[in-house]
This record gives structure tokens, C-alpha cells and sequence, in this order.
């Protein structure tokens, strides 16, 4: 529930031509009941922006897709962003990724989309307030519920934050600690050693990512591979490769239901899923095989990395202080 | 192959599989089984998901590792007995006040050779039990239709079926909770409300109840 005496409406939205959602780090625990995780598709910019604003790490907000955007501010607020490289100004003065900004009433916020990749990321110091549902903040667009109104937030929608503990530092996210953006194979973790055959047909081959793709999953385009069948339903999750009889891949993402019917070959790690998400319509996916020990040192690797985001806050924070 | 079988489902859900075919018993051991993981709260594990006859378990791979929930959902599926020998699934019985009203009440009548009222007649009258929960949140797949009732899906599904619709397809029967695609055959509405995120438990019906439709 949303606590009245911690929040106050600070931003307006006044253009939202694209998809944008209220999105946190999702929705466990309700798998049983058919209810998806959802949640932010890029679980590392998003962590990533919360660190550096001294939020949970899970805390919510924006999540824009497509079409650029336009906001008000009334009050109060700082904020960053990240992931998709969007060309982004502060009352017309650009912004850069990772660094937090200050912005007051009157301000106007732009954010244009630049197709580089698909997700960018909006995150507020205290984080976006708004009803919790089976635990999250996270709008369920296939469901029309969660987050504002259960759907892409439309222009005069507004906006309210958590009230934020203390002012984030103002230097720029050194780079060393921003999520990399390199290209590499997506690496998944095989299903069963029946599939092997498949399997080995997957990693070989080259996929352009799909037009047909969204929030509940991404189709690949490429050669058919053979070995795809319809199945007895069994539980799925974000990252399942299913492989239908028609031979096109589809990898389930964030709002993809809790059972499915197409053989599955594998699953992404959850350390690429991020990386998965951003790739953009028409361009190359490949897949490479690792062992599960590998996936868990993958992990951790990317925990230490937002372990370090929040180490440098505290201590940029503590520098700043000390200053004035 | 010996079943049943654990496989990692990627780095943070194993998957047991207990067999490869729909029936009641398969479906009552995985309910069972998802039940005795449950009960045991291991920390970590986050979901226990049942369906026809596999489940898996979802867990957080900050608070365990992998090899240590496979291990445990191993010991707790190896040490118990086989589906024979277990007592009933506990479940509530739910009673759906149904108006058969469906637009393809007509249509399976006409393929299944029945009259309108023998399809709401033996719709009506099988208590039938929730197999698996999926599709979209608090959908519940209801088990088994009458052998007369059975029909292949759709061809084509439809964009849209209104929240409350009873429908059919092969072998099972179910309640669309929300307004979503949908390639089944309506046969009429219920004005219950299957999936509320805001009421505890958000979902009407969990795996093991049993439900019957009562006509208006």
C-alpha cells in the first residue's frame, strides 16, 4: 500500500508515445497461481541506476520502450538514466548515462529513443511509489494490472516517488563500474542431455532477433532448426529457449506465463538476460553452452559489480559531505 | 529412461519430470510432491510450480546454490511412496454458478452431435478437478471432460475472450480469468471472479480443488 505520509506526485507525464512502465526487480512467489515474474527486462542497468541513487536495488521505476518522451516536474527530484543510449535533456541540455541530475518544478525531461538498443531506463532517488500488487510495483501489461493503472503510462498520468533518504552524489557513475556493453554469445544453461542434438543445432546456428517480440517473449529469426515439437505443458520461466515444430527459437522474457507447451532446449543465465533484452530488432544472436557452476560464478561476478555501484556511492557520498 | 528425472531449468529452477503423458495419477503425484516440497520451507526456494507431470522449483540463487536445492528436492521426492499409496489431495470444492450462453454452445452441439441442453447437462455434471494452473494468472486447466465433449481447439484463436468465459477444448474445460486471446469453445460466462491481485489468495482456484459448474 501506497504510505501517504512518504510520497508526494512529482512528475507529469506529458508525451508517451512509446511503451513505458512502472517496472521493479518483479513479482516471485506467485508462480503457483499462473501470476509471471515480470519486472524490469534489464535487470543490470536498472540495479545498476538504484545503486547509484541510493536506492534498494529493486526499487521502481520507468521502463521506456520506443517513441521519445516528455515529462513535467513539480517538486523536487533527482533522477538518471541508462541502457538504451537515448539522447536525453534537462531543459534542453543534454544528459549523460549514469551521472543523477537535479531537477525542480518547471523542469522538463526528454527522452528520445535511438534504436541503439531497445530498453532505456528512467530511476528517481527513493524510487517510483505506487500500489504494490503481490508484492511488486511492476506493471502486468498482458493482465492490465500493476504499476499505474496496469498499462503504458499516457500523456497526464503523474507520477509519484518515495520520499528519498539523502541526495545521491552529483559525479558521473565511473565507467569501470557501468554495465559493459559488449557483444558476445548469450550463454544458456542446456535443459537436458536428451536434447543434445537440438541443442548443438541451436549454438551453431545465427538468429536475427525478430520483429515479433515483446515483454513476454522474442522470436529469432533464421534456418529452421529440426527437433521442435509440442510438448505435455511443463512450468517455464524468463530465459527458456522454446523451440516450437515450426523450428524458429522464441526466448521467454519477463512476462511470459509460468507453463509452457513448446519442447525448451535450455535456459539464458540470468547474468545475460539483460544483455538478451537490449539486443535490437534485426540484429545477430548466437547462443554458447555453459555449465550451471559457470552460470553461478556469472552471477555472483555481476552481484559484486553492483556490490561495488553501492560501495561508491556510500563513499562518494561520504566525500561530498565532507566538502561543504 | 528411469524417471523421475532432475534437470536444471537455467541457473535459478530445477525441473523434476515424472512422465511424458496427461492422467489423473501422474497429475495427483506431482500435486503431492509439490506439496511435500513445499511443506519442508527451505530457505531460498522461492515457488514450487506443479503441472501435468513435471514441477519445478524456483529459487534465489543469492540465498542457495543449485546442487543444493537438487539435492534436497531429490531427497524429498526419493523418500516417498509411490502415488498408490498416497492419501488424497486435500482441496476446497468450488461451485461455478455458470450461464451456458456461450456463442459455440451451438457449434459443439452441431459437432458433437448432442443437443444444446446434453452439453450443459454433461458439462454440468463431472466434478472436476484443477489439473494445472497457467496459461494467464489464476487460469485453472479443469479435469477430465466427458469423452462426448471432446474437440480439437480452434484453428485459429480468437484476439479476445471476455473475462468469465467457460470454455472448452480436448480433454479439459476452463474459466478465461481476465480478457486475453483465447482458442478454446465458449460455452457460457460466469460472473465469479477467478484472479484478483488484490484479494488473498489472489487466484479462486489452486491445484487439487475440485470444481463443478451449476447452471442458472
Amino acid at each position: 500500500m501506497p504510505s501517504s505520509s512518504n510520497r508526494c506526485e512529482m512528475i507529469e507525464v506529458t508525451r508517451a508515445p512509446g511503451l513505458i512502465t512502472v517496472q521493479d526487480s518483479g513479482r516471485p512467489g506467485h508462480r503457483a497461481n499462473g501470476v509471471p515474474h515480470s519486472g524490469v527486462m534489464d535487470c543490470v542497468t536498472a540495479a545498476t541506476l538504484n545503486c547509484m541513487l541510493g536506492n534498494e536495488r529493486g526499487a521502481a521505476m520507468l521502463e521506456l520502450a520506443l517513441g521519445d518522451a516528455r515529462f513535467e516536474f513539480d517538486g523536487e527530484t533527482v533522477l538518471a538514466c541508462g541502457g538504451a543510449g537515448a539522447n536525453s535533456t534537462l531543459n534542453n541540455a543534454p544528459l549523460t548515462d549514469y551521472t543523477a541530475y537535479f531537477a525542480e518544478r518547471g523542469d522538463v525531461l526528454m527522452v528520445r529513443a535511438t534504436g541503439e538498443a531497445r530498453f532505456t531506463y528512467l530511476a528517481f532517488a527513493g524510487g517510483i511509489d505506487c500500489e504494490q500488487l503481490l508484492g511488486s510495483r511492476s506493471t502486468y501489461l498482458p493482465g492490465g494490472w500493476g504499476g499505474i493503472g496496469g498499462r503504458s503510462l499516457a500523456r497526464g498520468d503523474r507520477i509519484a516517488l518515495q520520499r528519498k533518504r539523502h541526495a545521491p552524489p552529483r559525479v558521473p557513475l565511473p565507467d569501470a563500474l557501468r554495465p559493459s556493453r559488449d557483444t558476445r554469445p548469450i550463454r544458456i544453461v542446456p535443459r537436458s542431455p536428451s536434447h543434445q542434438t537440438t541443442l548443438t543445432s541451436l549454438v551453431e546456428s545465427s538468429f536475427t532477433m525478430s520483429r515479433a517480440s515483446d515483454r513476454t517473449g522474442y522470436r529469432l529469426d533464421g534456418a529452421a532448426i529440426s527437433g521442435g515439437a509440442s510438448i505435455v505443458s511443463e512450468p517455464v520461466c524468463p530465459g527458456v529457449i522454446q523451440l516450437p515444430p515450426g523450428g524458429q527459437p522464441i526466448v521467454l522474457m519477463a512476462d511470459a506465463p509460468t507453463i509452457g507447451g513448446y519442447k525448451s532446449l535450455g535456459c539464458v543465465i540470468t547474468a545475460d538476460r539483460s544483455m538478451l533484452a537490449q539486443i535490437p530488432v534485426g540484429s545477430g544472436v548466437a547462443f554458447e553452452i555453459i555449465s550451471i557452476e559457470q552460470a553461478e560464478s556469472a552471477r555472483v561476478q555481476q552481484d559484486l559489480s553492483l556490490t561495488a555501484v553501492e560501495a561508491w556511492f556510500r563513499l562518494t557520498l561520504r566525500e561530498e559531505s565532507s566538502r561543504t | 529412461m528411469s524417471l523421475p528425472v532432475i534437470d536444471p531449468l537455467g541457473d535459478s529452477a530445477v525441473i523434476v519430470t515424472f512422465g511424458y503423458d496427461v492422467n489423473r495419477d501422474m497429475n495427483e503425484l506431482v500435486a503431492r510432491r509439490a506439496e511435500s516440497i513445499r511443506a519442508a520451507q527451505i530457505a531460498g526456494v522461492t515457488d514450487v510450480v506443479p503441472s501435468y507431470a513435471s514441477l519445478a522449483v524456483f529459487f534465489n540463487p543469492g540465498d542457495i546454490r543449485f546442487e543444493a536445492v537438487r539435492d534436497f528436492v531429490w531427497s524429498v521426492i526419493s523418500g516417498e511412496k509411490e502415488t498408490s499409496q498416497l492419501s488424497v489431495l486435500a482441496g476446497k470444492l468450488v461451485r461455478i454458478a455458470t450461464r451456458y450462453d456461450g456463442e459455440d454452445l451451438d457449434w459443439v452441439a452441431d459437432r458433437t452431435g448432442l443437443a444444446r441442453h446434453e452439453v450443459v447437462e454433461i458439462h454440468s455434471s463431472v466434478e472436476y478437478r484443477v489439473l494445472v494452473m497457467g496459461f494467464v494468472p489464476g487460469f485453472a486447466y479443469l479435469g477430465e471432460l466427458d469423452e462426448r465433449l471432446r474437440l480439437p481447439r480452434r484453428d485459429a484463436p480468437r484476439k479476445r475472450v471476455a473475462a468469465g468465459s467457460v470454455a472448452i477444448a480436448e480433454f479439459q474445460t476452463g474459466i478465461y480469468p481476465s480478457s486475453t486471446p483465447g482458442g478454446w469453445h465458449l460455452i457460457g460466462s460466469t460472473a465469479e471472479s477467478m484472479f484478483d491481485p488484490r484479494r488473498y489468495p489472489p487466484a479462486l482456484l489452486a491445484v487439487g480443488d475440485a470444481v463443478v459448474f451449476e447452471p442458472l
